[in-house]
C-alpha cells in the first residue's frame, strides 16, 4: 500500500510546487561605507531625542499633512504614533533600515503608516535623509526622485506634539462620531423595518407632509425601494415613481430625488414610529408630516377627462340629480368587514323593531339624488311575510368637505315614513357609515366599470361600495 | 705647493661656485590658494529645478537653444520656457527617474545621461542621408539625450504622454547599451534578418515580428533593435508581451535577453511598465 501512496504524494507535491508563483529576486541593495558612517551618526542622533521626533509628512495624493511621532529606540527599531486613522495608536517594534550609495536613505517597513500612505496616496517608504546642522532637524525627500519636496523631521516639542495630538484627537472623535452615526443608522433601519411590518385595515397608505402628499404603492425593504403616486398640483395627472432609498443616521436618502416646482424631496428624516404611522421630521424641503396607514386620501381624485373636476365636484353636481344615483347589493363584498358587523346589528334591530322586515337576504343602500326633492338614502330590505321589498327613507344634506381630500359630509336630516319610528337604529347605524367627519369618495374599478366607495374619514376600515345607476357613468375614470 | 694649500684652493673654488649659483636663483612666489566657491542656487524656479537635478543626479538639463545641439540639416525649435519646469517635474522626474529609482536605489544617480537637451518640436531632417525623417528623440553615446516635442506638453493628453515616455526610455536604452553593451547573444538572434540596404519602412509589422523585431524600426540596426524592444516592453502589459513573444523563437530569445538585462541591474521592466501605465490610467 505504501508503494502506492508515496508516488501519489510525490505527484501531489510536484503539482502544488508547480503551481507556485516564482517571485523575482532582485539583487541586494548596497550601502556604501561612507553612507554607513553617516547613517550610524544619524542613528545616534535619532535615538538621542528622548521624546522622539515629529515628522510632518504629506503624501502626494493626500490632502493634509500627517504628523507622526517616531521614537527611535536603538539600531533599526522604533515606534510610530501617527495622526492617520488606523495608525493612531502607538505601533511598537517597527524596524527601519538605511540604504544608499551617496546619501543615507531611511527605509520604513510596508507594515506601517508609511506603507499605507505609499500604497493609497502615492507616498513613499524610502526617504533621502539629510541633517541640517544649524537647525537641528532632518530633511526627508522621497528617494525615487518623483519630486523634490522636503519634509521636516524635528525633535518632538510642545508645538509639533500639539499638532500630532490634535490629529489623533480628531481621528478618535471621528471614530466616535461614526460609531454614533452607525448606532443611529441602525436605529433608523429598525424604524423602517418596524414601519414596514405594520399591518392594519386602514384604507389609505400615504406619505403626507406640509407640501408633499403621496400614496405609498409599495415599500420593499429587501430591494430598498419605495413606490409613490403623487400630484404636483390638485389638477395634475398623478405621477408614479419608484425610488431607491438608503439609510443614513437620521433617516433615508432617496434616489432619484423627487423634484417639481419648488418641492424637493431628497431625503426623509424620520421621527418615532407611532403605529400605524411613522413621523416625518423633515422631507427634503417639503416640511414635516407622517407616513403610514391613514383614514384620509392623499389628494383629490379628479376626472381624467377634465382635471379641473374633482370626484366630489362631480358627485355633487346638478347633473347627477337624476333620481337613483347609486346603490349596493346584499353581498358582503360591497361592505367592509367592520360595516358588515354593523349591518348585522342594524339588520337585527330592524327585524326586531320594524314591521315585516327581513334583512338576511336583503339589506342594501340606495342613494337618491332627485331633482326636486331632498337627497336621501333608502335602506331596502325584503319583506318577512311575502315577496317584495321594503324601503326606509332618510333625507340628508350633502356638501364637499374642506377638511379632507375627496371628502363629503353627509348630514342626515329627516327620516320619512316607516323610518320615523326606527330613527334611533338608523342614526346609530349611520353614525358609523356616515360619520360627522365625512366620507371619502374613492373611485374603484371593478372589471371595466367605475364604482364608488364611501370611506369613513373617521375610521377608514368602514366603507361601502356603490354601483352607479347610470351606465354612462360607469365608464368614467377618476384618479 | 703643499697638500694643505691644494685643499684650500679647491675649497675656495667650490665655495665661489656655490656662491655664484646661489646668487643666480630668483625665489619664485607661491601660487595663492583660492578656495572653490560653489555656484549659489539660482533664483529662477526653472533653473533651480535644473540645478537641483544636477546636484542630485549629476545630469544637466539644457533648454536654451543652441544650434550645435542639432545637425546642420535638421530643423527644430526651442522649448517654450514656461513648459520646461512642468516638463521636468512631471515627465523627467515622475515618468523617467522615478520608475527606475523606485525599484533600485541610486540607479539614476549612476546612469542618468550627462546632458539632456530639450527641443520644442521633433527634429526634422530635410536633407542628407536622413532626408524626410523626423526624430522624436536622439541619444549620443552615454552622455547626451535629445528630448523633443516639449511644446506639446499636456499632461491630460495620454497619447502625447505615452509617446514622451516611450521615447525617453528608448533613448535611455541606448545609454545603457553604451554603458554595458547589449546582452551577449542579442545581436546574433536576428543576424542576417535586419533591413540592411532596404528602408525599414518597407517591412510590415508582421514581417518584422517574424524576424524577431519588436517593430520594423528596430530592423535599422542592432542598437535600434535593442532600444525598440525596451520601449515596446515598457509600453505593453506583461500579458500582451507574453502572447507576442510566444509567436516565434526569435522573439522569445530577445525578450528573455532584454528582460534579464534590466533585471540584472535591479529593474523589473514589467513592474516599470505597470507604474507608467498606472499614471497614464489615472490622468
Amino acid at each position: 500500500m505504501n508503494k502506492k501512496i508515496i508516488p501519489a504524494i510525490a505527484l501531489l507535491a510536484f503539482m502544488v510546487l508547480g503551481c507556485e508563483k516564482k517571485a523575482t529576486v532582485l539583487p541586494p541593495r548596497p550601502v556604501s561605507e561612507e553612507v554607513s558612517q553617516i547613517a550610524a551618526r544619524y542613528t545616534e542622533l535619532l535615538a538621542s531625542s528622548s521624546n522622539g521626533w515629529i515628522l510632518a509628512y504629506k503624501p502626494e495624493q493626500y490632502d493634509d499633512t500627517v504628523y507622526m511621532q517616531l521614537r527611535f529606540q536603538g539600531v533599526q527599531t522604533m515606534s510610530i504614533l501617527s495622526g492617520y486613522r488606523g495608525f493612531h495608536t502607538v505601533q511598537e517594534a517597527v524596524t527601519y533600515d538605511f540604504e544608499g550609495n551617496y546619501v543615507p536613505i531611511i527605509v520604513f517597513p510596508g507594515e506601517s503608516v508609511f506603507g499605507e500612505l505609499a500604497a493609497r496616496f502615492n507616498g513613499s517608504q524610502k526617504f533621502k535623509m539629510t541633517y541640517v546642522e544649524n537647525g537641528g532637524y532632518f530633511n526627508l525627500v522621497r528617494s525615487d526622485g518623483y519630486d523634490n519636496e522636503a519634509f521636516r523631521l524635528d525633535p518632538a516639542g510642545a508645538a509639533n506634539q500639539a499638532k500630532l495630538d490634535a490629529q489623533v484627537d480628531a481621528v478618535l472623535a471621528q471614530i466616535a462620531h461614526e460609531e454614533e452615526q452607525a448606532r443611529l443608522a441602525e436605529e433608523t433601519r429598525l424604524k423602517v423595518k418596524a414601519f414596514a411590518e405594520i399591518s392594519t385595515d386602514f384604507y389609505f397608505y400615504n406619505l403626507i407632509t406640509e407640501r408633499f402628499s403621496a400614496r405609498i404603492d409599495a415599500l420593499d425593504t429587501l430591494a430598498k425601494t419605495i413606490s409613490l403616486t403623487y400630484k404636483e398640483t390638485p389638477a395634475s395627472v398623478p405621477t408614479s415613481a419608484t425610488v431607491t432609498y438608503s439609510i443614513y443616521p437620521k433617516g433615508i436618502v432617496i434616489s432619484p430625488v423627487i423634484s417639481y416646482g419648488s418641492v424637493v424631496v431628497d431625503s426623509i428624516e424620520l421621527g418615532e414610529v407611532q403605529e400605524p404611522t411613522l413621523q416625518i421630521v423633515k422631507a427634503g424641503n417639503a416640511g414635516t408630516g407622517t407616513m403610514g396607514y391613514m383614514h384620509e386620501a392623499p389628494y383629490d381624485f379628479t376626472l381624467t377627462t377634465d382635471r379641473g373636476t374633482s370626484i366630489t365636484d362631480w358627485v355633487t353636481a346638478p347633473a347627477q340629480q337624476v333620481g337613483l344615483f347609486a346603490y349596493t347589493q346584499n353581498a358582503e363584498d360591497y361592505y367592509s368587514e367592520v360595516v358588515n358587523q354593523h349591518r348585522q346589528v342594524f339588520g337585527t334591530y330592524l327585524e326586531q323593531h320594524g314591521s315585516d322586515v327581513k334583512t338576511d337576504t336583503r339589506l342594501v343602500h340606495q342613494l337618491y339624488f332627485p331633482a326636486t326633492s331632498p337627497t336621501n338614502l333608502q335602506i331596502s330590505t325584503h319583506r318577512q311575510s311575502a315577496s317584495g321589498n321594503l324601503f326606509f327613507l332618510y333625507r340628508f344634506a350633502m356638501e364637499k368637505s374642506e377638511a379632507a381630500a375627496s371628502a363629503l359630509t353627509i348630514t342626515f336630516t329627516e327620516p320619512a315614513g316607516a323610518t320615523v319610528p326606527l330613527k334611533a337604529g338608523f342614526d346609530e347605524y349611520f353614525s358609523h357609515v356616515f360619520p360627522e367627519e365625512g366620507v371619502t369618495v374613492v373611485p374603484v374599478i371593478v372589471g371595466t366599470t367605475l364604482r364608488l366607495r364611501l370611506v369613513s374619514v373617521k375610521d377608514s376600515r368602514i366603507w361601502v361600495e356603490y354601483i352607479l345607476q347610470t351606465a354612462a357613468h360607469r365608464s368614467l375614470r377618476f384618479d | 705647493m703643499t697638500a694643505y694649500q691644494d685643499f684650500s684652493k679647491i675649497a675656495a673654488i667650490v665655495l665661489a661656485s656655490l656662491l655664484f649659483f646661489a646668487g643666480g636663483c630668483q625665489p619664485e612666489a607661491p601660487i595663492p590658494y583660492e578656495p572653490y566657491e560653489e555656484t549659489p542656487p539660482p533664483d529662477d524656479p526653472t533653473d533651480l529645478a535644473i540645478y537641483q537635478l544636477q546636484k542630485e543626479y549629476q545630469t544637466k538639463i539644457i533648454y536654451r537653444y543652441d544650434r550645435r545641439y542639432k545637425s546642420a540639416d535638421a530643423f527644430a525649435v526651442p522649448p517654450r520656457q514656461e513648459l520646461v519646469l512642468p516638463y521636468i517635474e512631471n515627465v523627467i522626474r515622475k515618468l523617467f527617474i522615478a520608475p527606475y529609482d523606485r525599484q533600485r536605489t541610486d540607479f539614476m544617480r549612476e546612469h542618468m545621461p550627462i546632458e539632456m537637451i530639450m527641443f520644442g518640436t521633433s527634429m526634422d531632417y530635410v536633407e542628407g542621408g536622413e532626408r524626410n525623417f523626423s526624430a522624436s528623440g536622439l541619444a549620443y553615446g552615454l552622455s547626451r539625450v535629445i528630448i523633443t516635442g516639449v511644446n506639446d506638453y499636456d499632461m491630460a493628453n495620454a497619447s502625447w504622454l505615452r509617446g514622451q515616455y516611450a521615447t525617453l526610455h528608448h533613448e535611455f536604452a541606448h545609454v545603457l547599451d553604451k554603458i554595458y553593451g547589449r546582452p551577449i547573444g542579442f545581436d546574433e538572434v536576428s543576424k542576417g534578418l535586419y533591413a540592411g540596404g532596404t528602408a525599414y519602412g518597407a517591412f510590415s509589422q508582421a514581417e518584422a515580428r517574424s524576424r524577431g523585431f519588436w517593430r520594423n524600426y528596430g530592423m535599422t540596426n542592432e542598437s535600434e533593435d535593442f532600444a525598440t524592444w525596451v520601449d515596446g516592453l515598457m509600453t505593453t502589459p506583461k500579458e500582451e508581451v507574453m502572447e507576442i513573444v510566444e509567436a516565434n523563437d526569435y522573439l522569445k530569445q530577445k525578450y528573455l535577453l532584454v528582460y534579464n538585462f534590466y533585471l540584472d541591474k535591479g529593474i523589473d521592466i514589467h513592474v516599470l511598465q505597470e507604474y507608467l501605465q498606472d499614471i497614464l490610467t489615472n490622468l
